[in-house]
């Protein structure tokens, strides 16, 4: 059935890319400031110390990943692999009275997840250029992850964007 | 890596515009926390996980978004489908009478042993109430299907709702079992009583 799966994927991908939907264009991550390289190197130890707590000696994720509003469980234990990647995701919040919806930011830690039936609870939105990102099934909050362009059965959810319970 | 469930059940909800299939979508959309950027690209389906008798249940959920305005809502929509929910809103008479013309529809366009159930969503506005609950229950029973009253805002209900169509659907699966269908228990969707070989092919937009 997981196969029926991956033909509503491909479908869907081709029907739902909607042309007028202004969404944010994949950006490169900027380089930083010669003044501010300091704090940006601290960041990556902060992180990487986070993400060690939450993983196993495989890199799995020890906890359920659920959503920071409403606490829905997202995805059981042992279902991601902590990894590196980086890709630009709008913000989940309102941060600044002038904030457009494409307004958002670069990050680098995510876990893995393989195949959309692995997930516990998660919702998709429509494709736009070509990328579905994840919300909470629950409350709707998001984007918390997004799928994987070159490989659709990848799906990355945002370390920080989720608790763990 | 090892499959994380038993069964995987694809479910549809259908009805008319505006009664409350997606209120649950809108439903945190105003305050701080969400940024609109979610609610302007829209979404397409939900995967929810249930526990049913021990047996770890996938649901995949699909919404008509819209679709339903512009009559549609064709074969191609309901194919592969396993449940269908037929959702009216109590405050809106004419969504209770257009669940009749939805009836029809599947008839006429889905796999003739989908399992279906009526919901009366109220989005939490009992005061403008127009269809008792007791006329839902009388369409259902008119029917033969299972009914009953949701309230998006207590989404609660919405997922008990879900456990009870999906199950119906897994009965429905272990009785064809049983009776010694084809014994692969490959697919509980078996098109039959059409003369039409339905293909199994999905086009389908977004969800609640």
């Amino acid at each position: 059935m997981a196969e029926t799966g991956a033909a509503v994927e491909t479908e869907n991908t081709e029907k739902n890319a909607e042309e007028n939907v202004d969404v944010p264009a994949e950006k490169p991550v900027e380089e930083p400031d010669a003044d501010t390289e300091e704090k940006v190197e601290k960041e990556p130890d902060a992180a990487e110390s986070k993400v060690k707590e939450l993983t196993d000696k495989e890199g799995m994720n020890i906890k359920n990943l659920a959503c920071e509003r409403c606490k829905s469980i997202v995805l059981r234990p042992g279902l991601a692999n902590a990894t590196q990647k980086e890709f630009f995701l709008p913000h989940m919040k309102v941060k600044s009275a002038n904030q457009e919806p494409n307004d958002g930011e670069t990050l680098q830690d995510f876990w893995l997840v393989k195949g959309m039936y692995t997930f516990e609870n998660v919702g998709f939105t429509n494709t736009v250029q070509n990328i579905k990102y994840l919300i909470c099934a629950d409350c709707e909050v998001g984007p918390i992850g997004c799928q994987e362009l070159q490989n659709k059965d990848n799906f990355y959810v945002a370390v920080d964007r989720v608790i763990y319970t | 890596m090892a499959k994380t469930y038993d069964f995987l059940f694809k479910l549809l909800l259908i009805g008319d515009s505006g009664v409350g299939k997606t209120c649950v979508l809108f439903r945190f959309s105003e305050d701080a926390f969400n940024s609109t950027f979610i609610s302007t690209i829209g979404i397409d389906f939900k995967i929810r996980t249930i526990d049913l008798d021990g047996k770890k249940i996938k649901l995949q959920i699909w919404d008509t978004a819209g679709q339903e305005r512009f009559r549609t809502i064709t074969t191609a929509y309901y194919r592969g489908a396993m449940g269908i929910m037929l959702v009216y809103d109590i405050t809106n008479m004419k969504s209770f009478e257009n669940i009749r013309n939805w009836i029809r529809n599947i008839e006429e366009h889905a796999s003739s042993d989908v399992e279906k159930m009526i919901l009366g969503n109220k989005c939490d506005m009992d005061d403008r109430r127009v269809v008792t609950k007791d006329k839902g229950e009388q369409l259902a029973i008119e029917y033969g299907i299972k009914f009953m009253e949701t309230s998006a805002k207590a989404s609660i209900n919405v997922e008990e709702a879900f456990v009870t169509l999906a199950r119906d659907i897994k009965a429905k699966m272990d009785r064809k079992l049983d009776t010694g269908g084809q014994g692969k228990g490959s697919s509980p969707v078996q098109v039959s009583g059409t003369t039409t070989q339905k293909k199994r092919e999905w086009k389908f937009c977004a969800l609640l």
